[in-house]
């Protein structure tokens, strides 16, 4: 906007500025035509959801039948609870995704030893590279009545019994959100160390001539740079709130059914419902819903933001 | 001029950009509708002219063959699904060619194996359909066909089989076939035998005589049989687990008559061989007595305290002695089998004697020809001479002579290392009558069970349920089985809060609506018997 009315002023300029602007395009053009290929001209697939798919006349001609593949997401009781359970932890995550990797990358810009700060931002980060496969074997490893590390070590010794985890309800929610920020934390901090990275060290020496404290750098500095990270960081989570990791609720917990009042996502719910119908319209109804829920979502958030504090807001 | 340049700019790029979006929509459209148009050809050709069509093909297939049954038409390819645990076998181009050195003269047909893992094959292979990809043979486990009949996937077989197939026109007059629904054929078994089922536990013999017990071969037992059994097992052996239940896998069913009348257990079953009345599986005394059972099996340490989440290999439990038995059919087949696979000798005491239900789950398994099939006729030609020929069966089941196994006899042969390496596959295609016996022939012991469970049919015998009209409700049934089952069927849980919770839910997901549409469409079809 800034810019346009300023062009307006000086017309002049603006003619020079768009024959540079013509090869920008250009360089955008490629770019461009990925996103129309890969993002956009899939998603006449959408209509998949609202026909009964005949693979002999192919997608575009199957009949449409309305909302008749939503049916079954609305056909239990359960649904409300697998939505809630979904939409809880993705609340707990977003929070706690957010607080505890700011913490730790600004705990990790104080290590000053080189060899120190590589040594452990790579012990931090290996998790996010493991397999949700991999991480359930771990967790296996640690859980399991017959071998597992805990009932072996701690609890047989102590009371003579052992328990089964993956018949107790109790225990998960509490474990998969350790599990999930185990695993991603050290991607999220590198997305805010990163930005911190980026402040200026002026601000904190003329803070420190000030003889501002370190909590008071942090405080007035550190956080205030890294609202607008955690502001996107924060719409684009709340964009997936009806989405979930699905290797986290259904690897993890092994699968194992007692625990589904605490582990059935929505994604999950609709893998299990799915799995021996082979039903794509089904599939597609679902994930249509949970996009649009999304989206729906995301213009919400950012509204708020915007009412709130304008030139914060994405759009 | 800025105006200009921005208008060459928007139009060079609106002409890009539609370029190519119509090249990709293009590309295909035009296989869709290539697709489209083969398969309206046909349908056209099946529905509409089959009786002229019928004439010329019989004639092509006659005029293709020489008398002593050499091909002299054209060769066709045939690009059939090959089901696969997990890792494609390293001989499959070997077999492939073999099996091709005979069709290819006999009867015109080349075939191309397309590798799947039998677990990913129900969504894999609609993939590779609804891609347009020639697939001209799909074999249909675990799911059953009518799902891919709802989605058109795949074509009627009726006329195809008439004018190619003799040899499965006349077995299917015996012994059942095909795969039937609203008068046309949709589907061939992958494998025939009489459609028994059975129910019974497995043990190593040395084990019981250990226990001191007197049990042979095909002793009939009972539950609470077993709770003897077991208890002396964990006394011998306190660090086994003599109860092999673990995983998602249901053995309650081998431990009672029952038919689902062609669908699942979701949609209700009839209880017992003279019953007529479709029930809630779930719910019946028969099933309660089994959780109760695993229950106290679990409560005893007889159980694996990780059952219901574990995903150990049956074969190493039992080789290491961490399992010391699992329910198992009683068949002789799997017998000699496990003699084979364990080293030892088994024995398998029978829980629930021979009997024959609607269709047997084992056989819920057919050859079906998609929608995307290049040559039909050519596929259904393979179907027949898989059927009638001794030679080709064994192929597809047990490889390549000398390579694969050894002959030991007139209808007995010996595997060899290689076969476990490198073409290990269960039967996928052809008539267990044919098909050589793998170290002892045990076909005489087979047609007495076979005529024992034929002389055992349930009241469903013969009758197929049509689950279309109820897909939504059997879609939330199977979710709250697959909350409850492993859990309950393992003893994992406390049957006395977790039970009722779960008939309470199957409720709530309209099992009741779905026995009463069974039993609707299984009423209508008793009364036209």
């Amino acid at each position: 906007m800034k810019q346009g009315s300023a062009a307006a002023v000086r017309p002049a300029k603006r003619r020079i500025r768009w024959k540079k602007a013509i090869v920008i395009y250009l360089m955008l053009l490629p770019g461009l035509i990925y996103l129309l290929i890969n993002n956009y001209l899939p998603m006449y697939g959408v209509t998949i959801a609202f026909r009964k798919l005949d693979y002999k006349k192919g997608i575009l001609r199957s009949p449409f039948n309305g909302f008749e593949n939503f049916k079954f997401l609305f056909s239990t009781n359960d649904i409300w609870g697998i939505v809630r359970t979904t939409v809880l932890y993705n609340l707990v995550f977003i929070v706690i995704g957010t607080v505890f990797p700011i913490a730790v990358a600004i705990l990790f810009n104080e290590i000053r030893n080189l060899k120190a700060q590589k040594i452990y931002q790579t012990v931090i980060l290996l998790p996010y590279l493991m397999s949700w496969v991999v991480v359930s074997y771990l967790v296996f490893a640690f859980l399991s009545a017959d071998n597992g590390f805990i009932n072996k070590t701690l609890i047989e010794p102590m009371t003579g019994n052992t328990i089964s985890f993956y018949q107790e309800k109790g225990i998960w929610p509490f474990l998969l959100t350790f599990v999930n920020q185990w695993k991603s934390i050290g991607f999220s901090m590198v997305l805010y160390l990163s930005t911190i990275l980026g402040i200026g060290s002026d601000y904190y020496e003329a803070a420190r001539v000030d003889g501002a404290t370190k909590w008071q750098q942090i405080k007035n500095i550190t956080l205030p740079f890294l609202k607008p990270t955690v502001i996107t960081m924060v719409i684009l989570s709340v964009s997936k709130i009806f989405f979930s990791d699905f290797g986290l609720f259904y690897q993890v917990p092994k699968n194992s059914g007692t625990l589904y009042d605490v582990t059935q996502t929505i994604d999950v719910y609709v893998y299990n419902a799915l799995m021996n119908q082979n039903n794509i319209s089904m599939s597609s109804a679902a994930s249509v819903l949970q996009a649009l829920i999304g989206f729906v979502l995301v213009l919400a958030a950012n509204g708020i933001i915007r009412k709130v504090s304008r030139e914060d807001a994405i759009f | 001029m800025k105006k200009m340049i921005r208008n060459v700019c928007v139009a060079a790029m609106t002409a890009l950009l539609a370029f190519t979006t119509l090249t990709g929509c293009g590309g295909q459209d035009a296989q869709s509708g290539g697709q489209n148009e083969g398969s309206g050809t046909q349908a056209s050709g099946q529905n509409e002219e089959s009786g002229a069509a019928g004439g010329e093909q019989t004639g092509v297939v006659e005029d293709s063959q020489t008398a002593d049954g050499e091909w002299t038409g054209e060769v066709e390819k045939v690009v059939m699904t090959f089901l696969t645990g997990g890792v494609e076998p390293a001989d499959l181009g070997m077999v492939q060619d073999a099996i091709n050195e005979i069709t290819t003269k006999k009867i015109g047909v080349e075939i191309e194996f397309r590798p799947v893992s039998i677990f990913e094959a129900p969504a894999t292979v609609p993939m590779w359909i609804g891609g347009g990809e020639q697939i001209d043979l799909f074999c249909a486990a675990f799911t059953g066909v009518d799902p891919f009949i709802s989605l058109n996937m795949i074509e009627p077989m009726t006329d195809l089989l008439a004018q190619n197939a003799p040899y499965l026109e006349e077995f299917s007059q015996e012994s059942p076939l095909y795969y039937e629904k609203n008068g046309d054929v949709y589907g061939v078994r992958v494998t025939t035998n009489s459609g028994r089922v059975t129910g019974g536990y497995l043990f190593f013999k040395e084990d019981l005589e250990a226990a001191g017990f007197e049990y042979k071969d095909g002793d009939q037992i009972t539950l609470d049989d077993l709770d003897v059994i077991f208890a002396k097992l964990k006394e011998l052996y306190p660090d086994s687990y003599p109860a092999g239940l673990f995983g998602s896998t249901s053995r309650a069913g081998m431990t009672m008559v029952y038919d689902t009348l062609g669908a699942t257990a979701s949609s209700g079953a009839l209880i017992g061989l003279d019953s007529t009345e479709v029930v809630n599986y779930y719910a019946s005394e028969e099933y309660k007595s089994f959780l109760e059972h695993a229950r106290g099996w679990y409560e005893k340490g007889y159980v694996l305290q990780d059952a219901a989440t574990t995903d150990i290999s049956l074969n190493e439990s039992m080789t290491s002695g961490l399992l010391r038995g699992y329910f198992n059919e009683y068949d002789p087949f799997l017998r000699e089998t496990a003699n084979i696979t364990y080293g030892k000798e088994v024995l398998t005491l029978v829980l629930v004697e021979p009997y024959a239900p609607s269709v047997a789950p084992a056989l819920n398994e057919y050859w079906t020809i998609p929608v995307t099939a290049a040559h039909p006729e050519a596929a259904v030609r393979l179907l027949n001479l898989a059927f009638s020929d001794s030679e080709v069966d064994n192929l597809f089941a047990y490889g390549i002579e000398g390579v694969h196994y050894e002959k030991t006899g007139e209808n007995t042969i010996q595997q060899t290392e290689r076969t476990t390496s490198s073409y290990a596959i269960p039967g996928q295609m052809g008539i267990t009558q044919h098909r050589y016996y793998v170290s002892v022939d045990t076909s005489a012991e087979d047609e007495a069970l076979d005529a024992l469970a034929q002389s055992r049919r349930t009241k469903g015998y013969g009758f197929f349920y049509d689950a279309t009209a109820m897909t939504t409700q059997i879609t939330a049934i199977d979710a709250v089985v697959a909350k409850y089952q492993a859990a309950l069927e393992t003893g994992s849980v406390d049957l006395e809060t977790e039970y009722p919770k779960f008939l309470q839910e199957l409720e709530a997901a309209g099992i009741n609506e779905v026995i009463a549409d069974k039993q609707a469409q299984f009423d209508a079809w008793l009364n036209q018997q």
